[in-house]
């Protein structure tokens, strides 16, 4: 076991190595819990749907909960008018939720722990967003910098507060879900490491807050997939219906 | 000096995060940044494609043909509801009806039981004025004829027992009127 808690976080290639004009695109350990974890809801969905009833078997009574659950959660956020863009959020929550679970099994690679994919995730959302916003409003779209009932003298200062606000979305969005995965999991090797060095005697302390905080972990890891597609919609909503 | 100020982006954007990395973080390595981009990229889109494709449509029809059965199966009920109410409604309103006709031909009957019960009465009334009147007639009769008899009575005891006494037989008529005039004082002694 390594000693080093960021260890776990190291991205190695696997397989034969695969450059494109100098840049390394290689499959790598991040890879594959990617595929593992789409593969696994490929899966789901698969089991889910393969012999559909009106009267629900249990995998598709799973699939229907978390069906039901991002539709009423993109009903109270953003409105009736957003169920073409229901997939994405379905893909992005059950994308996010099933790599923070398979994160947490042992020996595993947590794909959320890193930034590069929890900001990309976060600016291909706020692009979206701001095309959907731009397509749906026009120019009127900019309307949302500038919230309506200021004084005057202190909206300059309010435009500007709102732009640094919209511009800061994606890293919000994505350091949230980098930073608690990384936190959770780095405790969680920290208590393992502290099980494996105190022994059979003194281990079981550490051992007993490693098993509470693998459970904290399991709510974390949903609770952060449920923040990032509550996020997405609270965005896709102030482009959808402009309160501003 | 644009030479420079490239150097000192690459160095913010790369170089320093790859002293991070270093330190503590391999999440700020950039080595595998692109890679792990371009793979997200391939899966995430095939993902959302699967579930924008197969998986979205089958779940939602699904979701739809329940809500529809279900909404269909309400509608029968409310409509057995509101039959079951028209038939309740038209039982109770045949209820009062048949109460109503029952209470009339209950009245109707009791008329005619008591008219038929007056009349009788007043027949039997009838029947017992007029026995009483014949019988009472009869009585009278009866009373004249017994007075009649007990003056001729009177009269020959009379006349039988003067003759005895004196030897001389009294004047019939005389002795009549004298009796005539007895009879009557009693009679009025007895009413009065």
């Amino acid at each position: 076991m390594a000693t080093n808690p960021m260890q776990q976080f190291e991205v190695h290639r696997i397989g034969p190595s695969l450059s494109f004009n100098g840049i390394d695109l290689s499959f790598t350990n991040s890879s594959l819990f990617m595929l593992i974890s789409s593969i696994l809801i490929i899966f789901f969905f698969i089991a889910g749907t393969r012999k559909v009833n009106i009267i629900p078997g249990k995998i598709q009574l799973l699939n229907e909960l978390v069906f039901n659950f991002i539709s009423k959660m993109i009903n109270e956020t953003v409105g009736p008018n957003a169920r073409p863009y229901f997939p994405f959020i379905l893909t992005i929550f059950l994308f996010i939720l099933t790599l923070n679970m398979v994160g947490l099994l042992p020996y595993a690679f947590t794909v959320t722990s890193q930034i590069i994919i929890t900001f990309f995730l976060a600016i291909v959302i706020f692009i979206g967003v701001t095309i959907v916003g731009f397509a749906k409003n026009g120019i009127g779209f900019l309307k949302i910098f500038a919230p309506s009932g200021v004084p005057v003298f202190l909206f300059p200062i309010i435009v500007a507060i709102e732009i640094i606000s919209f511009l800061s979305r994606p890293i919000s969005l994505s350091v949230r879900l980098f930073a608690n995965m990384l936190a959770g999991h780095t405790m969680l090797k920290v208590f393992g490491g502290f099980v494996v060095s105190l022994g059979i005697i003194g281990g079981w302390l550490p051992l007993s807050f490693s098993v509470a905080l693998t459970a904290l972990e399991i709510l974390v890891a949903f609770l952060q997939a449920y923040v990032f597609a509550v996020l997405s919609c609270i965005y896709l909503n102030d482009a959808l219906n402009m309160h501003h | 000096m644009k030479k420079k100020s490239i150097a000192i982006i690459i160095y913010f954007l790369f170089l320093n995060k790859i002293a991070f990395a270093k330190e503590g973080m391999p999440q700020l390595n950039p080595e595998f940044w692109l890679s792990q981009i371009l793979w997200l990229t391939i899966i995430f889109v095939i993902l959302y494609f699967l579930i924008q494709k197969f998986f979205s449509p089958k779940l939602f029809a699904l979701i739809d043909s329940r809500t529809n059965f279900i909404k269909s199966l309400l509608e029968e009920a409310e409509l057995c509801k509101n039959q079951i109410q028209k038939l309740e409604s038209e039982y109770n309103l045949i209820i009062t009806e048949a109460k109503n006709e029952a209470k009339k031909i209950s009245i109707k009957l009791k008329n005619d039981f008591s008219d038929k019960i007056s009349l009788k009465r007043k027949e039997f009334e009838n029947i017992l004025n007029s026995e009483t009147l014949k019988a009472e007639q009869e009585i009278n009769n009866f009373k004249k004829q017994t007075l009649e008899n007990i003056q001729n009575i009177a009269g020959d005891f009379s006349k039988e027992l003067i003759e005895k006494i004196t030897g001389v037989a009294p004047n019939s008529s005389n002795l009549n009127a004298v009796i005539l005039e007895i009879s009557n004082k009693e009679k009025k002694s007895q009413y009065v």
